[in-house]
């Protein structure tokens, strides 16, 4: 049994604001939530199926605030920025199964103008919090061992900065338009050694959502058909001390979603990558398959990921590193922009030309103490 | 980095006894009777194995740098963050002693120790040696 062409995405809306001091966070997971309704041709009493996360607070009082009526399904289950990416598989899923039809995924946040939401405490609690570790110097542990391991030099991250400010330039939204360069990359102040402020992605404000459901309800709605082709999703954590930073949960997910969608690497022609961190992008690449294990660094360099220079097009809204990183969560957005690519909706700019098959990937939580993996595959049906 | 700006450590039922040690300058591993691993942090049933109940015991807490880094920007101050990969296998993420911020490197030596935290608490931190 696969979900390969099972359901579609059918509504997509990225909230514009990067600061939102007037509003309350279930407000802006309730525009989002309208917006990629009515990007659909959908209701709020169409939707029954809801995903979320830990972004939107007690699952009960988002669903009820936002008057969710006609709920079947639903389904929270929190792997940080990734499970937005995780969420698309469930929906598919439950679609699959008849347990729902219309499946609205939000993710909405103010980590600028409110103190984010404690999280629960892990059984690890003792041993970890009192550090303060955060995920710069957290991811960073794991690009320093990728550098010892494989000569990955700060060069070739700053790349991956550099392929993403090519694209945000054209967003108007984007938090950051300038264009960057290596050096100036290099020249940012050292946040967490080996990452430098513009390793870093932005912190932002706002969200997004998408709507999931049957291809026969998508064919009756006349948007175009983004057909979701495969997905897979999976944990990494400490292994009780066996912990190998060589690589991300992604190495379990990349692959076996490109696998049940019957494709390979070399098909992709646009892929979201989130980019929580440089490091973030060029372990994912390995591990989904771009390139060889630790050919990462080469592979990204030189321009390889800007669209119309390089061979895979990544990010073309400006990504995490440029455009938004709303609540600190990033696999929603990337889902966004593939469905754009897929539709012909991204800059013309950017636009990857018959962009017909396109990949998601996203890891979340802490890359080098536990994260939630989730990749999918989308392919624009004629 | 000050100590005094360190929370105390969350301590249960199933991890007291490594923190009782640890008040004694002890560093307290837990292996598994059937499978014959150490493991970190503590759990009472082998997350390795699944098969038995642990058993405490003491480690020098000695092994060599895995990854590191140094948070520069930090309301606390710079403090550095590692994996130790202890000589008894497990790779343990801790916090190192702010002398050692400028002298970290992979394959260095270095050992777990303890230093009051807030509420005059230990909480394990590693050093070079």
């Amino acid at each position: 049994m696969s979900i390969k062409g099972v359901a579609s995405i059918v509504g997509i809306y990225e909230h514009p604001l990067r600061k939102a001091p007037d509003k309350s966070t279930p407000q802006l997971h309730y525009e989002c939530a309208q917006g990629a309704l009515a990007d659909a041709g959908l209701t709020f009493d169409d939707v029954d199926g809801y995903f979320c996360a830990g972004d939107a607070g007690w699952f009960m009082s988002i669903v009820d605030y936002m008057g969710l009526r006609n709920l079947t399904y639903f389904d929270a289950t929190d792997i940080g920025g990734s499970s937005y990416i995780a969420h698309l598989n469930d929906a598919a899923t439950a679609i699959a199964m008849g347990r729902c039809k219309v499946a609205l995924v939000t993710l909405a946040g103010r980590p600028r103008s409110e103190k984010p939401m404690p999280r629960p405490k892990g059984p690890e609690a003792g041993w970890e919090m009192p550090y303060g570790g955060s995920p710069p110097n957290i991811y960073a542990l794991a690009a320093q061992r990728h550098m010892h391991e494989f000569g990955t030099t700060s060069e070739q991250l700053a790349w991956i900065k550099v392929a993403a400010s090519h694209h945000a330039q054209h967003n108007e939204h984007a938090m950051l338009r300038d264009v960057v360069t290596v050096e100036e990359v290099l020249e940012s102040p050292m946040i967490a050694d080996p990452l430098h402020r513009m390793d870093c992605c932005v912190v932002s404000e706002g969200g997004g959502a998408f709507i999931v459901t049957t291809p026969e309800i998508a064919k009756s709605l006349g948007k175009p058909d983004v057909r979701l082709q495969g997905a897979a999703q999976a944990i990494k954590g400490q292994g009780g001390g066996k912990i190998d930073l060589t690589y991300s949960g992604a190495v379990h997910t990349g692959p076996k979603a490109m696998e049940e969608a019957g494709v390979k690497p070399s098909d992709i022609k646009y892929a979201s990558i989130y980019d929580s961190f440089t490091i973030t992008v060029l372990m994912q690449l390995e591990d989904c398959g771009f390139c060889e294990k630790g050919e990462g660094g080469k592979f990204v360099a030189d321009g390889n990921l800007i669209s119309g220079q390089g061979k895979l097009a990544f990010n073309t809204d400006g990504g995490g590193l440029c455009n938004n990183h709303p609540v600190n969560r990033g696999g929603l957005t990337k889902v966004l922009e593939a469905v754009r690519q897929l539709r012909g909706e991204a800059h013309p700019a950017v636009q990857v030309p018959d962009c017909s098959l396109a990949f998601v990937t996203g890891i979340g939580g802490t890359l080098a103490v536990r994260h939630g993996a989730a990749s999918a595959v989308l392919e624009r049906i004629s | 980095m000050s100590y005094d700006k360190i929370p105390a450590p969350d301590i249960n039922p199933e991890s007291k006894p490594f923190w009782d040690a640890a008040a004694e300058g002890k560093f307290l591993l837990r292996r598994c009777p059937a499978c014959g691993e150490a493991h970190f942090w503590p759990r009472t049933i082998c997350p390795l194995c699944h098969k038995a109940d642990t058993e405490w015991e003491e480690s020098p807490g000695e092994g060599t740098i895995y990854t590191w880094t140094v948070m520069r920007k930090s309301p606390r101050g710079p403090f550095a963050l590692a994996y130790l990969e202890l000589d008894e296998g497990p790779r343990v993420y801790v916090q190192f002693r702010p002398e050692d911020n400028d002298d970290l490197a992979i394959g260095k030596r270095a050992k777990i120790m303890f230093h009051p935290v807030q509420d005059d608490k230990p909480m394990m931190f590693a050093k070079l040696i």
